[in-house]
Protein backbone atom coordinates (compact mmCIF):
# COMPACT_ATOMS: atom_id res chain seq x y z
CA UNK A 1 0.00 0.00 0.00
CA UNK A 2 0.78 3.66 -0.60
CA UNK A 3 -0.28 6.59 1.44
CA UNK A 4 -0.58 10.28 0.49
CA UNK A 5 0.69 12.16 3.18
CA UNK A 6 0.52 15.11 0.66
CA UNK A 7 -1.51 14.59 -2.56
CA UNK A 8 -0.05 17.76 -4.93
CA UNK A 9 -2.01 17.57 -8.38
CA UNK A 10 -1.95 13.92 -8.58
CA UNK A 11 -4.47 11.36 -9.86
CA UNK A 12 -4.56 7.68 -10.79
CA UNK A 13 -4.42 7.24 -14.91
CA UNK A 14 -4.41 4.92 -17.27
CA UNK A 15 -4.43 5.20 -21.01
CA UNK A 16 -7.69 6.19 -20.71
CA UNK A 17 -11.73 5.56 -22.03
CA UNK A 18 -12.33 3.79 -25.36
CA UNK A 19 -15.32 4.01 -27.97
CA UNK A 20 -17.34 6.36 -25.54
CA UNK A 21 -16.57 9.32 -27.12
CA UNK A 22 -20.04 9.31 -28.97
CA UNK A 23 -21.99 8.63 -25.71
CA UNK A 24 -20.54 12.47 -24.55
CA UNK A 25 -17.11 10.46 -22.71
CA UNK A 26 -14.27 11.69 -22.46
CA UNK A 27 -10.96 9.99 -23.68
CA UNK A 28 -9.05 10.42 -20.15
CA UNK A 29 -6.43 8.84 -19.43
CA UNK A 30 -2.30 10.02 -18.81
CA UNK A 31 -1.60 13.25 -20.42
CA UNK A 32 1.87 12.30 -21.43
CA UNK A 33 0.99 8.86 -22.55
CA UNK A 34 4.55 8.00 -23.25
CA UNK A 35 5.86 8.02 -20.27
CA UNK A 36 3.16 6.36 -18.92
CA UNK A 37 3.79 3.32 -20.60
CA UNK A 38 7.09 3.81 -20.53
CA UNK A 39 6.86 3.76 -16.65
CA UNK A 40 5.21 0.57 -16.73
CA UNK A 41 7.25 -1.47 -19.60
CA UNK A 42 10.38 -0.55 -17.17
CA UNK A 43 8.36 -3.13 -14.80
CA UNK A 44 7.20 -5.38 -17.07
CA UNK A 45 3.28 -4.07 -17.12
CA UNK A 46 0.98 -3.89 -19.96
CA UNK A 47 0.92 -0.18 -21.02
CA UNK A 48 -2.69 0.35 -19.78
CA UNK A 49 -1.61 -0.85 -16.15
CA UNK A 50 -2.94 1.82 -14.11
CA UNK A 51 -0.53 4.43 -12.29
CA UNK A 52 -0.15 7.75 -10.66
CA UNK A 53 0.51 11.03 -12.85
CA UNK A 54 1.86 13.77 -10.33
CA UNK A 55 1.81 17.20 -11.54
CA UNK A 56 4.47 19.99 -10.54
CA UNK A 57 5.35 18.12 -7.70
CA UNK A 58 4.57 18.77 -3.90
CA UNK A 59 3.53 15.27 -3.19
CA UNK A 60 5.30 12.92 -0.32
CA UNK A 61 4.07 9.02 -0.74
CA UNK A 62 4.87 6.70 2.34
CA UNK A 63 5.84 3.08 0.57
CA UNK A 64 4.12 1.07 3.48
CA UNK A 65 5.13 -2.59 0.97
CA UNK A 66 8.87 -3.53 -0.12
CA UNK A 67 8.22 -3.26 -4.56
CA UNK A 68 9.55 -2.76 -7.61
CA UNK A 69 8.69 1.38 -8.55
CA UNK A 70 9.13 3.44 -11.82
CA UNK A 71 9.26 7.09 -12.20
CA UNK A 72 9.05 8.62 -16.07
CA UNK A 73 8.38 11.85 -17.15
CA UNK A 74 8.99 15.47 -15.76
CA UNK A 75 11.93 15.07 -13.20
CA UNK A 76 10.23 16.83 -10.31
CA UNK A 77 13.52 16.19 -8.03
CA UNK A 78 11.96 13.01 -7.15
CA UNK A 79 13.67 11.89 -3.59
CA UNK A 80 12.97 8.58 -1.26
CA UNK A 81 14.06 8.97 2.63
CA UNK A 82 16.01 11.90 1.11
CA UNK A 83 18.49 11.14 -1.24
CA UNK A 84 17.99 11.11 -5.39
CA UNK A 85 15.92 8.78 -6.91
CA UNK A 86 16.79 8.19 -10.45
CA UNK A 87 14.51 8.06 -13.41
CA UNK A 88 13.57 5.96 -16.11
CA UNK A 89 14.47 2.50 -14.49
CA UNK A 90 13.27 0.06 -11.97
CA UNK A 91 13.55 1.24 -8.77
CA UNK A 92 13.10 -0.76 -5.50
CA UNK A 93 11.61 0.99 -2.08
CA UNK A 94 11.37 -0.58 1.07
CA UNK A 95 8.32 -0.68 3.13
CA UNK A 96 8.47 2.36 5.13
CA UNK A 97 10.42 4.74 2.61
CA UNK A 98 9.18 8.08 1.69
CA UNK A 99 9.14 9.08 -1.71
CA UNK A 100 8.96 12.81 -2.40
CA UNK A 101 8.16 14.64 -5.31
CA UNK A 102 9.37 18.21 -4.76
CA UNK A 103 9.71 20.53 -7.51
CA UNK A 104 10.28 20.40 -11.55
CA UNK A 105 13.62 20.68 -12.78
CA UNK A 106 12.10 19.92 -16.42
CA UNK A 107 8.50 19.16 -17.30
CA UNK A 108 5.22 19.16 -15.58
CA UNK A 109 4.18 15.78 -15.20
CA UNK A 110 5.97 12.34 -13.40
CA UNK A 111 4.65 9.36 -13.68
CA UNK A 112 4.67 6.40 -10.54
CA UNK A 113 4.10 3.02 -11.57
CA UNK A 114 4.10 0.14 -9.39
CA UNK A 115 4.96 -3.87 -10.26
CA UNK A 116 2.00 -5.23 -11.38
CA UNK A 117 -0.01 -2.06 -11.42
CA UNK A 118 -2.18 -0.19 -7.96
CA UNK A 119 -5.65 -2.21 -7.54
CA UNK A 120 -7.80 -0.21 -9.50
CA UNK A 121 -11.66 -0.76 -10.53
CA UNK A 122 -11.98 0.44 -14.00
CA UNK A 123 -15.03 2.69 -14.42
CA UNK A 124 -16.71 2.64 -17.68
CA UNK A 125 -13.40 0.38 -19.38
CA UNK A 126 -10.55 2.69 -17.35
CA UNK A 127 -9.17 3.52 -14.44
CA UNK A 128 -8.21 6.85 -14.98
CA UNK A 129 -9.54 9.90 -13.17
CA UNK A 130 -12.10 12.73 -15.33
CA UNK A 131 -12.22 14.95 -12.52
CA UNK A 132 -14.90 17.48 -13.85
CA UNK A 133 -16.59 14.51 -14.92
CA UNK A 134 -16.23 12.79 -11.77
CA UNK A 135 -15.22 9.50 -13.36
CA UNK A 136 -12.40 7.19 -12.42
CA UNK A 137 -11.37 4.11 -10.32
CA UNK A 138 -10.21 6.88 -7.19
CA UNK A 139 -14.05 7.67 -6.38
CA UNK A 140 -13.49 9.79 -10.05
CA UNK A 141 -11.67 12.66 -8.36
CA UNK A 142 -7.84 13.33 -7.81
CA UNK A 143 -5.84 12.75 -4.78
CA UNK A 144 -5.97 13.74 -1.46
CA UNK A 145 -3.88 13.66 2.03
CA UNK A 146 -4.13 10.58 3.34
CA UNK A 147 -5.48 8.46 0.23
CA UNK A 148 -4.35 5.08 0.37
CA UNK A 149 -3.47 3.02 -2.63
CA UNK A 150 -2.85 -0.83 -3.06
CA UNK A 151 -0.66 -3.31 -4.70
CA UNK A 152 0.58 -6.60 -4.88
CA UNK A 153 3.14 -7.90 -2.89
CA UNK A 154 6.71 -8.09 -4.58
CA UNK A 155 7.60 -11.20 -6.67
CA UNK A 156 11.17 -10.37 -7.77
CA UNK A 157 13.76 -9.93 -4.94
CA UNK A 158 17.32 -9.79 -6.41
CA UNK A 159 16.76 -8.49 -9.67
CA UNK A 160 19.92 -6.25 -10.19
CA UNK A 161 19.63 -3.53 -12.53
CA UNK A 162 22.57 -3.01 -14.29
CA UNK A 163 21.91 -1.14 -17.45
CA UNK A 164 20.58 2.55 -18.48
CA UNK A 165 17.49 2.63 -20.92
CA UNK A 166 17.61 5.30 -24.22
CA UNK A 167 13.85 5.84 -23.47
CA UNK A 168 14.22 9.07 -21.04
CA UNK A 169 11.42 11.03 -21.61
CA UNK A 170 11.27 12.08 -25.61
CA UNK A 171 9.62 15.48 -24.25
CA UNK A 172 13.21 16.97 -23.41
CA UNK A 173 16.01 16.68 -25.44
CA UNK A 174 13.38 18.37 -28.29
CA UNK A 175 13.08 22.26 -28.11
CA UNK A 176 12.07 23.01 -32.15
CA UNK A 177 8.78 23.89 -33.02
CA UNK A 178 5.60 21.57 -32.60
CA UNK A 179 4.89 20.09 -35.69
CA UNK A 180 0.95 20.17 -36.22
CA UNK A 181 -1.17 19.14 -39.43
CA UNK A 182 -3.33 22.23 -40.29
CA UNK A 183 -7.39 21.61 -39.54
CA UNK A 184 -9.90 22.55 -41.42
CA UNK A 185 -10.37 26.50 -40.07
CA UNK A 186 -6.30 27.56 -41.08
CA UNK A 187 -7.26 28.65 -44.52
CA UNK A 188 -9.44 31.02 -43.10
CA UNK A 189 -6.66 33.02 -41.86
CA UNK A 190 -5.07 35.04 -44.25
CA UNK A 191 -1.29 34.52 -45.10
CA UNK A 192 0.12 37.48 -42.43
CA UNK A 193 -2.02 35.55 -39.75
CA UNK A 194 -0.70 31.99 -40.82
CA UNK A 195 2.95 33.40 -40.52
CA UNK A 196 2.46 35.72 -37.20
CA UNK A 197 0.67 32.05 -35.97
CA UNK A 198 4.13 29.74 -37.07
CA UNK A 199 6.11 32.96 -35.85
CA UNK A 200 4.76 33.72 -32.52
CA UNK A 201 6.55 32.30 -29.26
CA UNK A 202 3.47 31.51 -27.68
CA UNK A 203 3.37 31.33 -23.86
CA UNK A 204 1.42 28.78 -22.16
CA UNK A 205 -0.90 30.52 -19.46
CA UNK A 206 -1.35 29.46 -16.16
CA UNK A 207 -4.86 28.99 -16.39
CA UNK A 208 -3.60 25.73 -18.26
CA UNK A 209 -4.55 22.61 -16.72
CA UNK A 210 -5.80 18.59 -17.83
CA UNK A 211 -8.08 19.62 -20.56
CA UNK A 212 -6.48 21.83 -22.20
CA UNK A 213 -3.54 24.40 -22.27
CA UNK A 214 -4.15 28.26 -23.19
CA UNK A 215 -1.84 30.30 -24.72
CA UNK A 216 -1.27 33.69 -23.62
CA UNK A 217 -0.55 35.85 -27.24
CA UNK A 218 -3.85 36.91 -29.38
CA UNK A 219 -4.42 35.88 -32.64
CA UNK A 220 -7.52 37.90 -34.16
CA UNK A 221 -8.69 37.36 -37.63
CA UNK A 222 -9.14 40.39 -39.75
CA UNK A 223 -13.33 39.62 -39.86
CA UNK A 224 -15.17 38.26 -36.91
CA UNK A 225 -15.36 34.27 -37.76
CA UNK A 226 -19.06 32.74 -38.09
CA UNK A 227 -20.30 30.68 -35.31
CA UNK A 228 -19.63 27.02 -35.86
CA UNK A 229 -21.68 23.95 -35.20
CA UNK A 230 -20.12 21.84 -32.55
CA UNK A 231 -18.14 18.83 -34.57
CA UNK A 232 -15.43 16.09 -33.11
CA UNK A 233 -12.20 17.13 -31.90
CA UNK A 234 -8.65 15.06 -30.67
CA UNK A 235 -5.63 15.61 -28.41
CA UNK A 236 -3.73 18.32 -29.71
CA UNK A 237 -6.46 20.21 -31.65
CA UNK A 238 -5.77 24.27 -31.52
CA UNK A 239 -8.74 25.65 -31.30
CA UNK A 240 -8.98 29.39 -32.04
CA UNK A 241 -11.84 30.66 -29.55
CA UNK A 242 -13.17 34.28 -30.59
CA UNK A 243 -10.76 35.97 -27.49
CA UNK A 244 -7.98 35.11 -29.94
CA UNK A 245 -6.23 33.13 -27.76
CA UNK A 246 -5.74 29.56 -28.70
CA UNK A 247 -6.02 26.22 -26.75
CA UNK A 248 -4.44 23.33 -27.35
CA UNK A 249 -6.94 20.26 -26.53
CA UNK A 250 -5.77 17.93 -23.97
CA UNK A 251 -6.45 14.79 -22.18
CA UNK A 252 -9.67 16.03 -20.07
CA UNK A 253 -11.23 17.43 -23.48
CA UNK A 254 -14.53 16.85 -24.03
CA UNK A 255 -15.53 14.72 -27.07
CA UNK A 256 -16.95 17.86 -29.26
CA UNK A 257 -16.16 21.43 -29.42
CA UNK A 258 -17.44 24.59 -31.15
CA UNK A 259 -14.72 27.10 -32.05
CA UNK A 260 -12.87 27.22 -35.33
CA UNK A 261 -10.05 25.11 -35.44
CA UNK A 262 -6.62 25.64 -37.01
CA UNK A 263 -5.32 22.19 -36.55
CA UNK A 264 -3.76 19.45 -34.37
CA UNK A 265 -0.72 19.01 -32.73
CA UNK A 266 1.12 15.60 -34.20
CA UNK A 267 1.11 12.61 -32.00
CA UNK A 268 4.97 12.71 -31.61
CA UNK A 269 4.84 16.20 -29.84
CA UNK A 270 1.77 15.02 -27.64
CA UNK A 271 4.40 14.60 -24.99
CA UNK A 272 5.94 17.75 -24.76
CA UNK A 273 2.57 19.45 -24.57
CA UNK A 274 1.55 17.12 -21.86
CA UNK A 275 4.74 18.61 -20.29
CA UNK A 276 4.38 22.42 -20.60
CA UNK A 277 4.53 24.25 -17.58
CA UNK A 278 3.03 27.91 -17.43
CA UNK A 279 5.16 30.40 -19.09
CA UNK A 280 7.29 27.81 -20.86
CA UNK A 281 7.36 29.14 -24.85
CA UNK A 282 6.23 27.03 -27.93
CA UNK A 283 6.37 27.60 -31.55
CA UNK A 284 4.38 25.52 -34.31
CA UNK A 285 5.16 24.31 -37.70
CA UNK A 286 3.02 23.09 -40.34
CA UNK A 287 3.48 19.41 -41.24
CA UNK A 288 1.37 16.98 -43.54
CA UNK A 289 -0.44 14.25 -42.10
CA UNK A 290 1.21 12.05 -44.05
CA UNK A 291 4.51 12.64 -42.22
CA UNK A 292 3.37 13.13 -39.39
CA UNK A 293 1.81 9.32 -39.56
CA UNK A 294 5.64 8.39 -41.02
CA UNK A 295 7.16 9.98 -37.67
CA UNK A 296 4.83 8.40 -35.26
CA UNK A 297 5.75 4.77 -37.05
CA UNK A 298 9.41 5.08 -36.46
CA UNK A 299 8.77 5.48 -33.07
CA UNK A 300 6.20 3.49 -31.63
CA UNK A 301 7.89 1.05 -33.94
CA UNK A 302 11.43 1.22 -31.47
CA UNK A 303 8.92 1.50 -28.45
CA UNK A 304 7.72 -1.47 -28.96
CA UNK A 305 10.83 -3.42 -30.39
CA UNK A 306 11.73 -2.12 -26.23
CA UNK A 307 8.88 -3.04 -24.76
CA UNK A 308 9.65 -6.50 -26.02
CA UNK A 309 12.95 -6.57 -24.39
CA UNK A 310 11.73 -5.31 -20.74
CA UNK A 311 9.35 -8.17 -20.39
CA UNK A 312 12.04 -10.74 -21.61
CA UNK A 313 13.89 -9.05 -19.14
CA UNK A 314 11.91 -9.24 -15.91
CA UNK A 315 10.60 -12.87 -17.27
CA UNK A 316 14.05 -14.18 -17.63
CA UNK B 1 -18.73 7.12 -63.11
CA UNK B 2 -18.08 8.41 -59.39
CA UNK B 3 -20.75 9.77 -57.80
CA UNK B 4 -19.11 13.47 -56.62
CA UNK B 5 -19.36 13.05 -53.08
CA UNK B 6 -21.26 15.75 -51.18
CA UNK B 7 -18.93 15.62 -48.25
CA UNK B 8 -15.31 16.55 -47.52
CA UNK B 9 -12.88 14.79 -45.77
CA UNK B 10 -10.10 16.39 -44.06
CA UNK B 11 -7.28 15.10 -41.58
CA UNK B 12 -7.68 16.04 -37.71
CA UNK B 13 -4.34 15.63 -36.84
CA UNK B 14 -3.01 12.22 -37.69
CA UNK B 15 -5.20 10.11 -35.95
CA UNK B 16 -8.58 11.25 -37.04
CA UNK B 17 -10.13 12.53 -39.87
CA UNK B 18 -13.54 14.52 -40.10
CA UNK B 19 -16.34 14.01 -42.59
CA UNK B 20 -18.36 17.09 -43.21
CA UNK B 21 -21.52 17.81 -45.03
CA UNK B 22 -22.58 21.77 -45.68
CA UNK B 23 -23.10 23.00 -41.68
CA UNK B 24 -27.02 22.67 -41.17
CA UNK B 25 -28.96 21.17 -38.41
CA UNK B 26 -31.18 18.78 -40.14
CA UNK B 27 -32.43 15.38 -38.82
CA UNK B 28 -32.11 13.78 -41.93
CA UNK B 29 -28.46 14.64 -42.05
CA UNK B 30 -27.94 14.21 -38.93
CA UNK B 31 -29.43 10.18 -38.98
CA UNK B 32 -26.80 10.31 -42.15
CA UNK B 33 -24.06 10.73 -39.56
CA UNK B 34 -25.19 7.91 -37.70
CA UNK B 35 -26.25 5.60 -40.41
CA UNK B 36 -22.13 6.46 -41.85
CA UNK B 37 -20.50 5.84 -37.98
CA UNK B 38 -22.88 2.68 -37.73
CA UNK B 39 -21.84 1.08 -41.37
CA UNK B 40 -18.32 2.26 -40.80
CA UNK B 41 -18.28 0.17 -37.38
CA UNK B 42 -19.34 -2.49 -38.95
CA UNK B 43 -16.96 -2.67 -41.29
CA UNK B 44 -13.91 -1.75 -39.22
CA UNK B 45 -14.87 -3.10 -35.61
CA UNK B 46 -14.99 -0.62 -32.52
CA UNK B 47 -11.13 -2.13 -32.09
CA UNK B 48 -9.66 -0.29 -35.37
CA UNK B 49 -11.96 3.40 -35.11
CA UNK B 50 -13.66 5.56 -33.01
CA UNK B 51 -16.78 7.24 -34.69
CA UNK B 52 -18.63 10.34 -33.08
CA UNK B 53 -21.43 11.80 -35.19
CA UNK B 54 -22.39 14.99 -34.71
CA UNK B 55 -25.29 17.60 -36.47
CA UNK B 56 -23.43 17.31 -39.81
CA UNK B 57 -20.00 15.98 -39.22
CA UNK B 58 -18.72 12.54 -38.32
CA UNK B 59 -15.27 12.49 -36.52
CA UNK B 60 -13.43 9.10 -36.74
CA UNK B 61 -10.67 8.66 -34.44
CA UNK B 62 -8.09 5.48 -35.30
CA UNK B 63 -4.57 4.13 -34.47
CA UNK B 64 -2.16 5.50 -36.30
CA UNK B 65 0.01 2.72 -36.24
CA UNK B 66 -2.96 0.62 -38.11
CA UNK B 67 -4.31 3.06 -40.45
CA UNK B 68 -4.05 6.54 -41.89
CA UNK B 69 -6.27 9.22 -43.50
CA UNK B 70 -5.66 8.34 -46.84
CA UNK B 71 -6.58 4.73 -46.48
CA UNK B 72 -9.48 4.78 -44.08
CA UNK B 73 -10.44 8.10 -46.78
CA UNK B 74 -10.48 5.22 -49.62
CA UNK B 75 -12.87 3.10 -46.99
CA UNK B 76 -15.21 5.73 -46.65
CA UNK B 77 -15.23 6.66 -49.94
CA UNK B 78 -16.17 3.24 -51.30
CA UNK B 79 -18.44 2.29 -48.61
CA UNK B 80 -22.13 2.05 -49.83
CA UNK B 81 -24.13 4.88 -49.50
CA UNK B 82 -27.61 2.73 -48.36
CA UNK B 83 -30.28 4.24 -46.09
CA UNK B 84 -28.87 2.02 -43.30
CA UNK B 85 -30.92 2.50 -40.39
CA UNK B 86 -28.43 3.06 -37.64
CA UNK B 87 -31.04 4.39 -35.37
CA UNK B 88 -33.34 2.22 -33.42
CA UNK B 89 -36.86 3.17 -34.17
CA UNK B 90 -37.35 6.12 -32.75
CA UNK B 91 -37.98 6.24 -28.73
CA UNK B 92 -40.14 8.80 -26.74
CA UNK B 93 -38.78 9.61 -23.77
CA UNK B 94 -40.78 11.72 -21.44
CA UNK B 95 -38.70 13.62 -18.75
CA UNK B 96 -40.58 15.30 -16.01
CA UNK B 97 -39.62 19.05 -15.34
CA UNK B 98 -40.24 21.63 -12.91
CA UNK B 99 -40.57 25.45 -13.89
CA UNK B 100 -41.04 26.78 -10.75
CA UNK B 101 -39.17 29.98 -9.82
CA UNK B 102 -37.40 28.46 -7.08
CA UNK B 103 -35.14 25.96 -9.43
CA UNK B 104 -35.56 28.61 -13.02
CA UNK B 105 -33.31 31.73 -12.22
CA UNK B 106 -33.92 32.75 -15.71
CA UNK B 107 -37.25 32.16 -16.84
CA UNK B 108 -38.10 35.77 -15.52
CA UNK B 109 -35.78 36.86 -18.01
CA UNK B 110 -36.32 34.73 -20.95
CA UNK B 111 -39.89 35.34 -21.04
CA UNK B 112 -39.29 39.60 -20.82
CA UNK B 113 -36.54 38.59 -24.10
CA UNK B 114 -38.77 36.82 -25.81
CA UNK B 115 -41.77 38.98 -25.02
CA UNK B 116 -43.87 36.02 -23.40
CA UNK B 117 -45.85 35.18 -20.45
CA UNK B 118 -43.81 32.78 -17.87
CA UNK B 119 -46.74 30.78 -18.63
CA UNK B 120 -46.51 31.11 -21.90
CA UNK B 121 -42.97 30.42 -22.12
CA UNK B 122 -43.29 27.11 -19.91
CA UNK B 123 -46.67 25.90 -22.30
CA UNK B 124 -44.22 26.77 -25.86
CA UNK B 125 -41.43 24.93 -23.94
CA UNK B 126 -42.90 21.72 -22.83
CA UNK B 127 -44.99 21.22 -25.51
CA UNK B 128 -42.16 21.24 -28.30
CA UNK B 129 -41.26 17.96 -29.44
CA UNK B 130 -36.87 17.97 -29.04
CA UNK B 131 -35.01 15.27 -31.06
CA UNK B 132 -31.70 14.07 -29.84
CA UNK B 133 -29.26 14.57 -32.39
CA UNK B 134 -25.86 13.17 -30.76
CA UNK B 135 -24.00 13.54 -26.79
CA UNK B 136 -21.21 15.33 -26.30
CA UNK B 137 -19.91 18.10 -24.29
CA UNK B 138 -20.01 16.08 -21.26
CA UNK B 139 -21.14 12.87 -20.00
CA UNK B 140 -24.93 12.23 -20.69
CA UNK B 141 -25.42 15.62 -22.59
CA UNK B 142 -27.73 15.53 -25.43
CA UNK B 143 -27.82 17.63 -28.14
CA UNK B 144 -31.54 18.63 -28.54
CA UNK B 145 -32.85 19.60 -32.27
CA UNK B 146 -36.62 21.69 -31.74
CA UNK B 147 -36.57 24.39 -29.60
CA UNK B 148 -39.06 26.83 -30.56
CA UNK B 149 -37.80 29.90 -32.23
CA UNK B 150 -39.66 32.27 -30.26
CA UNK B 151 -37.04 30.80 -26.87
CA UNK B 152 -33.99 31.75 -28.37
CA UNK B 153 -31.74 33.44 -26.42
CA UNK B 154 -28.39 34.04 -26.32
CA UNK B 155 -26.44 33.06 -23.46
CA UNK B 156 -25.84 34.74 -20.06
CA UNK B 157 -22.96 37.36 -20.19
CA UNK B 158 -21.32 35.64 -17.80
CA UNK B 159 -21.14 32.16 -17.07
CA UNK B 160 -22.48 30.56 -13.74
CA UNK B 161 -19.91 28.47 -11.65
CA UNK B 162 -22.20 26.06 -10.46
CA UNK B 163 -24.78 24.91 -12.39
CA UNK B 164 -27.14 21.94 -10.68
CA UNK B 165 -27.44 18.66 -12.21
CA UNK B 166 -30.80 18.16 -13.94
CA UNK B 167 -30.92 22.19 -14.72
CA UNK B 168 -32.92 22.69 -17.77
CA UNK B 169 -31.31 25.59 -20.10
CA UNK B 170 -31.79 27.74 -23.25
CA UNK B 171 -28.29 28.83 -24.91
CA UNK B 172 -28.74 30.38 -27.99
CA UNK B 173 -30.85 27.87 -30.77
CA UNK B 174 -30.65 24.87 -28.24
CA UNK B 175 -31.85 23.88 -25.12
CA UNK B 176 -30.80 21.02 -23.04
CA UNK B 177 -30.42 19.49 -19.23
CA UNK B 178 -26.93 19.51 -17.74
CA UNK B 179 -26.33 15.80 -16.67
CA UNK B 180 -24.44 17.04 -13.54
CA UNK B 181 -22.97 20.19 -11.57
CA UNK B 182 -20.88 22.36 -14.21
CA UNK B 183 -20.12 25.53 -14.58
CA UNK B 184 -22.03 26.94 -17.59
CA UNK B 185 -23.44 30.17 -19.20
CA UNK B 186 -27.26 28.92 -20.58
CA UNK B 187 -30.53 30.49 -19.14
CA UNK B 188 -31.91 28.58 -16.72
CA UNK B 189 -35.45 27.91 -16.56
CA UNK B 190 -36.37 24.66 -15.02
CA UNK B 191 -34.74 21.64 -13.17
CA UNK B 192 -35.51 18.03 -13.71
CA UNK B 193 -35.10 15.29 -10.62
CA UNK B 194 -34.18 12.88 -12.98
CA UNK B 195 -30.53 11.12 -13.61
CA UNK B 196 -29.50 11.23 -16.93
CA UNK B 197 -26.29 9.68 -16.33
CA UNK B 198 -25.41 6.69 -14.52
CA UNK B 199 -22.39 4.69 -14.92
CA UNK B 200 -24.31 1.40 -13.27
CA UNK B 201 -26.78 1.74 -16.09
CA UNK B 202 -25.67 0.55 -19.99
CA UNK B 203 -25.51 2.81 -22.08
CA UNK B 204 -24.99 4.96 -18.61
CA UNK B 205 -26.86 8.09 -20.83
CA UNK B 206 -30.49 8.00 -20.81
CA UNK B 207 -31.12 10.01 -23.74
CA UNK B 208 -30.07 8.35 -26.77
CA UNK B 209 -29.24 10.05 -30.29
CA UNK B 210 -32.33 9.83 -32.49
CA UNK B 211 -34.54 9.68 -28.93
CA UNK B 212 -37.52 12.25 -29.05
CA UNK B 213 -37.77 14.01 -25.52
CA UNK B 214 -41.15 14.81 -24.37
CA UNK B 215 -41.59 17.34 -21.41
CA UNK B 216 -43.76 16.49 -18.77
CA UNK B 217 -44.46 19.74 -16.11
CA UNK B 218 -44.62 18.53 -12.49
CA UNK B 219 -45.03 21.25 -9.50
CA UNK B 220 -42.59 21.86 -6.93
CA UNK B 221 -43.76 19.63 -4.54
CA UNK B 222 -43.46 16.65 -7.38
CA UNK B 223 -40.58 17.92 -7.95
CA UNK B 224 -39.56 16.78 -4.10
CA UNK B 225 -41.77 13.84 -4.22
CA UNK B 226 -39.42 12.50 -7.20
CA UNK B 227 -35.95 13.04 -5.22
CA UNK B 228 -35.18 16.12 -6.54
CA UNK B 229 -32.73 18.12 -3.88
CA UNK B 230 -34.04 22.73 -4.56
Amino acid sequence: MIVFESAGISSLQDLGRKGLQNQGIGACGAMDRMAARVANNLLGNADNTALIEIALGGARLRIAQTQWFAITGADLQAEADGLPVELCRPIRLEAGSLLQFKQPRHGCRAYLAVQDGFVAEPVLGSASTDVRAGLGAYQGRAFQRGDRLAYSPSRYHDKAVRWHTSWANPAFPDTGPLPFIPGTHWSWLDEPRQEQFQDTAWQVSRNSDRMGLRLEQRLTPEHPWPALLSSGVAFGSIQLPPDGHPIILAADRQTTGGYPLLGTVASIAHSRLAQCRPGDSLRFIPVSAADAVQQWRRREGHYRQWRQHMAQWWHA
Amino acid sequence: MMPVPEYTLAPLGDSALVLAFAARIDSELNERMHALAAALLAALGSDRVECVPAYHTLTVHFDPMQDDFETLSAVIVGMPEESGHALQSARQISIPVCYDARLAPDLAAVAEHAGLSTETLVHLHSTADYRVFFLGFKPGFAYLGGLPEALHMPRRASPRLNVPAGAVGIGGTQTGIYPSPSPGGWQLIGRTPINLFDVQRSPPSLLQPGDHLKIEVITFAEFIALGGAP
